[in-house]
């Protein structure tokens, strides 16, 4: 049942960050909604599931992007697998730790892109780069913290997904 | 802190290496992928319509007087322009030049936009089958949008002026001073490579000057707004205001050449 959420959240997130964000764009950059996605998906999911929502969330922003193919797909694998790792380490339960890790993923996404961009010949100016970076870091986390808000908020649904862990650990 | 295995390393450079495979021999698929969400990206278009038209009721009352008092003063401005276009035909031929043919436009509607940041562009709702190719320059009423960057089936994807990656030559309608329009990812264009002495002014109009391929002379792109020199002293820009309101685009037409 989770997992069927996920996967409509997902589809959701993509139409909306396509149609509809560009209302709540601030200086042109507008939020990644996905990113979030993929790294609820890593802090909740178990491993199998968190990669393959990684991927779609990934591949959603692919398909509605100019740029390289495939290059979002795999940087989301590699956060959600970074996650993971770190998942093992200490408990996310923590909501700051969340809100930081889809801050190091967001700023992280872009540089990572840059990357990308030089091997497509895509030159994008200096300043241009930076100011869409900051803000797209920062505005992704303010709305990853607003989102963990209410999802903490949320009784019912918090019940239903640790039961849901519950039946998965038995 | 991590320990990576090598079965975890191996088993990750696997999977990364397969979707470079993927994105490197098999360019197409995102292609075939977008037409999956054609349909949901109309609908979503549709309710977002709705929901800002009931939003924005004042603010599209108050458009909607003003552009009615537009209207009346362009019909007129519309008449004049067309009384020069015939005497221009009529002196064209005295003079024997060659017509120039006017160009064949299909229209579309804007379905969804880029998902990231990094580029701006549109997906649009006809594709090949409507006889559209890459390559082809967009356009709206009040002047140039972009180009087609993909072309699926039933959808295509528009990078718009405003992507830095897109390099539009232009002049400048007054002066005819020739530079290298591109884009800053924002609402705003930039106009390269102007000499020193060059002659921009504020409100100048910018138009293609023809020089890029596919793209047809004459074609509005925008007003100076700002005119500046380069930090090396060596050259001057512009910074130009497009003439079509990029974040606010429902419907474009594709020139067929």
């Amino acid at each position: 049942m989770k997992n069927r959420v996920f996967f409509g959240l997902i589809i959701f997130c993509a139409l909306i960050q396509s149609v509809w964000l560009d209302y709540f764009s601030i200086f042109s950059v507008k939020p990644d909604l996905l990113l979030i996605c993929a790294i609820a998906a890593a802090a909740y999911l178990p491993k199998r599931n968190a990669l393959f929502f990684c991927f779609l969330s990934g591949m959603a922003k692919d398909i509605l992007c100019v740029n390289n193919f495939a290059a979002n797909t795999i940087l989301f694998c590699l956060w959600g697998w970074l996650v993971i790792r770190l998942s093992k380490e200490f408990s996310l339960e923590d909501e700051y730790i969340l809100i930081g890790l889809v801050s190091a993923a967001s700023l992280l996404n872009n540089l990572a892109s840059r990357v990308f961009f030089f091997y497509a010949a895509r030159q994008i100016p200096a300043g241009i780069f930076f100011r869409i970076m900051i803000i797209d870091c920062l505005y992704t986390t303010l709305l990853a913290w607003v989102v963990l808000k209410c999802y903490q908020a949320r009784p019912g649904l918090t019940l239903f997904l640790k039961r849901n862990d519950e039946n998965q650990d038995t | 802190m991590f320990k990576l295995k090598k079965n975890h390393l191996i088993s990750f450079a696997a999977g990364a290496g397969f979707l470079l495979l993927l994105a490197g021999l098999i360019p197409s698929s995102s292609i075939t992928l977008i037409e999956i969400t054609k349909h949901p990206l109309i609908i979503f278009t549709l309710l977002r319509r709705e929901i800002g038209g009931l939003v924005f009721y004042h603010r599209n009352y108050l458009e909607n007087e003003k552009l009615k008092n537009e209207s009346g003063l362009l019909k007129n401005k519309l008449n004049q322009a067309n009384e020069t276009n015939l005497e221009n035909s009529r002196l064209k031929q005295l003079l024997t030049f060659k017509q120039k043919s006017p160009f064949k436009v299909i229209g579309a509607r804007v379905i969804g936009r880029s998902a990231d940041n990094w580029s701006a562009s549109l997906i649009i709702d006809k594709g090949r089958d409507s006889g559209i190719k890459r390559g082809y320059v967009v356009i709206s009423y009040l002047g140039l949008a972009g180009r087609i960057a993909e072309a699926a089936k039933n959808t295509s994807k528009v990078v718009l002026i405003n992507d830095p990656n897109l390099g539009v030559s232009a002049i400048s309608q007054r002066s005819r001073q020739e530079g290298l329009v591109t884009g800053t990812l924002g609402n705003s264009l930039v106009m390269k490579y102007l000499p020193v002495d060059s002659d921009i002014a504020l409100n100048d109009e910018i138009i293609t000057s023809g020089l890029t391929e596919m793209y047809p002379k004459g074609l509005s792109i925008g007003k100076v707004v700002k005119v500046g020199k380069e930090f090396s002293g060596l050259s001057r820009y512009a910074i130009i205001k497009p003439a079509v309101n990029l974040s606010d685009l429902e419907e474009v037409l594709i020139i067929i050449p």
